[in-house]
């Protein structure tokens, strides 16, 4: 598989859960951020199918997850905890997941496993699959997935 | 006429947007009760009128697919209406929904306004089959 095919499915399926659940527009794309440290905050998921299988990540710096989570529950900023970024970002990984898999693999049935905060696996050694970053109105997106036919 | 809603995802962040989503669509609410598993939903729905349920698929304890097949098992039940909101955008799947008695299937991410409509359609009594974004 080309990791070709899974980027402009991936990049539609962000743009989407963004702009429809977080008001946030996708500019495009940018080079990935020199460096990820602990001020970032991201949440993974597995997924099988009869198709395929794979992982699935999102990681933002805590000011856009903050940005991201704000608009999400239509709540002012200072109401906004670190465990509610961590909640919305679940979310987030999840809907973005699920919208990738209906537009790449439309035709299979997933089963997403439970989306994981933390434990910070960004861009892991990927051998089937694609990292990207976007850079949003507000803030960037860095995203990544392992899809394994 | 106001409606009494029952909300069930096992996201607090997800069920804290769609209640803000059907506050904002106009919907007349009397109340918003919200489970974070199909056996609470269950729990709630044997001990408070609702007009309609909103539910995810994948939960933990008892998911969308059980809690339909318990809805529709349940004569004090079964003519609740049961809309089901997920990230399954699949055919598959959202034909295995509707046969187990769902209403209607809208997939995350949504707009607020197509929350809005399935919500309105189901309340006066419509069922529609794909009204997917």
């Amino acid at each position: 598989m080309q990791t070709t095919e899974l980027r402009l499915p991936l990049v539609e399926a962000a743009s989407e859960v963004l702009e429809s659940m977080c008001f946030l527009s996708v500019l495009g794309e940018i080079s990935a951020p020199d460096a990820i440290d602990d001020r970032w905050i991201g949440s993974h998921l597995e997924f099988t199918g009869d198709q395929g299988s794979g992982v699935f990540g999102i990681c933002v710096t805590a000011d856009t997850g903050a940005i991201i989570t704000t608009n999400f529950l239509g709540q002012a900023i200072y109401e906004t905890s670190t465990a509610q970024i961590e909640e919305v970002l679940r979310e987030l990984s999840n809907m973005i997941c699920g919208s990738f898999l209906g537009r790449f693999r439309g035709d299979s049935i997933f089963d997403l496993a439970s989306p994981i905060c933390g434990g910070m696996r960004v861009a892991p050694d990927l051998h089937h699959g694609v990292v990207q970053t976007l850079e949003l109105d507000e803030g960037w997106l860095h995203l990544w997935l392992e899809f394994t036919a | 006429m106001a409606f009494n809603v029952l909300i069930v995802d096992d996201s607090p962040a997800m069920r804290k947007m769609i209640r803000r989503v059907l506050t904002l669509s106009g919907l007349e609410l009397r109340e918003c009760l919200d489970a974070g598993n199909g056996q609470e939903a269950l729990d709630l729905l044997r001990a408070n009128w609702v007009d309609i349920v909103l539910t995810d698929i994948n939960m933990p304890v008892m998911n969308g697919e059980q809690l339909l097949r318990e809805i529709n098992g349940d004569s004090l039940l079964e003519t609740i209406p049961v809309l089901v909101i997920s990230t399954d955008r699949t055919e598959t799947r959202l034909q295995r929904m509707m046969a187990l008695g769902a209403r209607d299937y809208v997939t995350k991410p949504f707009l607020p306004e197509t929350l809005g409509c399935a919500m309105e359609r189901l309340l006066a009594g419509e069922r529609r089959a794909d009204n997917r974004a």
